[in-house]
């Protein structure tokens, strides 16, 4: 159980992974160590996601999208935007959740976020390049075509392996953007995150993980604008 | 750490879920209620109508729940399928995945479809089961119970194999689902609110947006984020 969970976490934390900056390696082989490298070059980050949960005995994905902030050191914000809005801010040192219903953001009491706030830190210490020296969990292979480059992780734990196939992070071929991950499931089931209108080392506003009052994602979108 | 903290952190999380059905049941107060005139059959049949057409024979539906346990909260999603032939299929999924499969048959049996290591079985059979049966599936039958004080119209059906019996509040016309109440020995200890009612796409009428649940020592606020109506086999 307690491997599961840090491999999901792990994965969570590939979710958000960054785009790296230019001047990261274009030529084949790339190394995770190199991949790593190219992520931690970026201070912030602004994407968009579209996240797909396939699951076998359903017709149709569970579809959510919203948008993903990040800012050195590990300040992050996972905010979805349809089909409900849902923001989880982290500021470095602690998490805040925040729900719209009845026409108005609410702040929920959250339980364990001393627990919450150490997943979230793993998380950006993803972000900040340092996921390659994890690899104690996991076998990576990275895989090189024209378009892209792919990285699988596929859990060394046998029971592990029995619940997580593997997980595939997409990236453009030069680096310069995380275009998609899939988590893929024994029996079928995945996940499919999509990333796009990526920004990298862009000023935030003022806000953007505040836990109390956070910024309007629109304010947000605005300062990612080219 | 890591590992440890989020193990912890969705243990209590889903412990929270559930907690309700293993504190001490909260009772919910009991009005008193007239009996029926033979002037509300109107009312009667219109609010049998009202709960057994409520729901489209087909949809899809994604939920988003908040749930409230010993003054903290956690979320979850849902995904809702249902159809006239298979009833309702429900997963709910957290931040690490699938955290169960059910699906309720048209007759209110229950099916566990997916078992995970975040979900204890029991829990599914228990408390999820009985939430998607309840507020999702209507009931087979309903007899009269009578008016509330203030003309509200009680309708319940008979007592299950455990002795409860869900009991159907509605406006004074029958047109409008207003409560919920579960009792068992003579006692309320589930109550649900339907709230927000709205013209989905698609929809004849309107439907619950949400749903206010307060059950022993958990409230659940269940909001339906989507709902895509699709036609049922041998719909014209």
């Amino acid at each position: 159980m307690k491997n599961f969970l840090r491999f999901k976490i792990i994965f969570g934390a590939l979710l958000l992974l960054p785009r790296p900056d230019a001047g990261a390696q274009t030529n084949p082989p790339v190394s995770l160590a190199q991949i790593s490298q190219a992520t931690g070059q970026a201070q912030t980050i602004f994407t968009r996601f579209v996240q797909e949960r396939h699951l076998s005995l359903f017709n149709d994905p569970l579809r959510s999208e919203g948008f993903l902030c990040f800012q050195k050191p590990g300040r992050i914000r996972w905010e979805t935007t349809a089909p409900y809005k849902s923001i989880l801010v982290s500021d470095g040192s602690g998490v805040a959740q925040f729900e719209w219903t009845d026409d108005r953001w609410k702040k929920l009491d959250l339980g364990l976020g001393d627990a919450l706030q150490q997943v979230v830190s793993q998380i950006a210490g993803v972000m900040d390049g340092r996921y390659a020296s994890d690899q104690g969990a996991y076998t990576a292979s990275v895989t090189n075509s024209a378009e892209e480059l792919v990285i699988t992780l596929v859990p060394k734990n046998e029971t592990l392996r029995k619940m997580m196939a593997a997980i595939e992070v997409h990236l453009a071929a030069d680096l310069k953007g995380t275009r998609r991950v899939v988590l893929r499931e024994t029996g079928g089931d995945y996940t499919d995150i999509q990333f796009s209108e990526q920004r990298v080392n862009l000023t935030l506003p003022p806000k953007t993980f505040d836990r109390s009052t956070p910024v309007d994602i629109e304010q947000i979108r605005a300062a990612a604008k080219p | 750490m890591t590992g440890r903290a989020a193990k912890t952190l969705l243990s209590l999380a889903l412990l929270a879920l559930v907690a309700g059905g293993c504190a001490p049941r909260n009772h919910f107060a009991v009005p008193s209620v007239q009996p029926v005139a033979a002037s509300d059959a109107a009312a009667v049949a219109r609010a049998e109508q009202t709960i057994q057409q409520l729901y489209p024979p087909q949809y899809r539906a994604i939920q988003r729940a908040i749930v409230t346990t010993g003054g903290k909260q956690f979320t979850c999603d849902g995904l809702l399928q249902t159809s006239p032939a298979t009833g309702l299929h429900l997963a709910i999924v957290s931040s690490f995945g699938v955290v169960t499969e059910v699906r309720v048959q048209p007759d209110g049996s229950m099916e566990l479809l997916k078992v995970t290591p975040l979900f204890r079985e029991d829990w599914s059979r228990r408390f999820v089961a009985r939430d998607l049966r309840w507020l999702f599936l209507p009931p087979a039958s309903l007899t009269p119970a009578g008016r509330l004080a203030d003309g509200s119209l009680v309708l319940q059906t008979t007592p299950d194999a455990a002795g409860v019996i869900a009991r159907y509040t509605f406006s004074p016309d029958g047109a409008r689902w207003l409560e919920l109440d579960l009792w068992h020995a003579g006692k309320s200890f589930y109550r649900a609110v339907p709230k927000n009612f709205h013209p989905f796409a698609g929809a004849a009428h309107e439907l619950p947006g949400s749903f206010a649940v307060t059950a022993g020592a958990y409230r659940l606020e269940l909001r339906i984020a989507e709902m895509i109506i699709t036609k049922a086999e041998g719909q014209p």
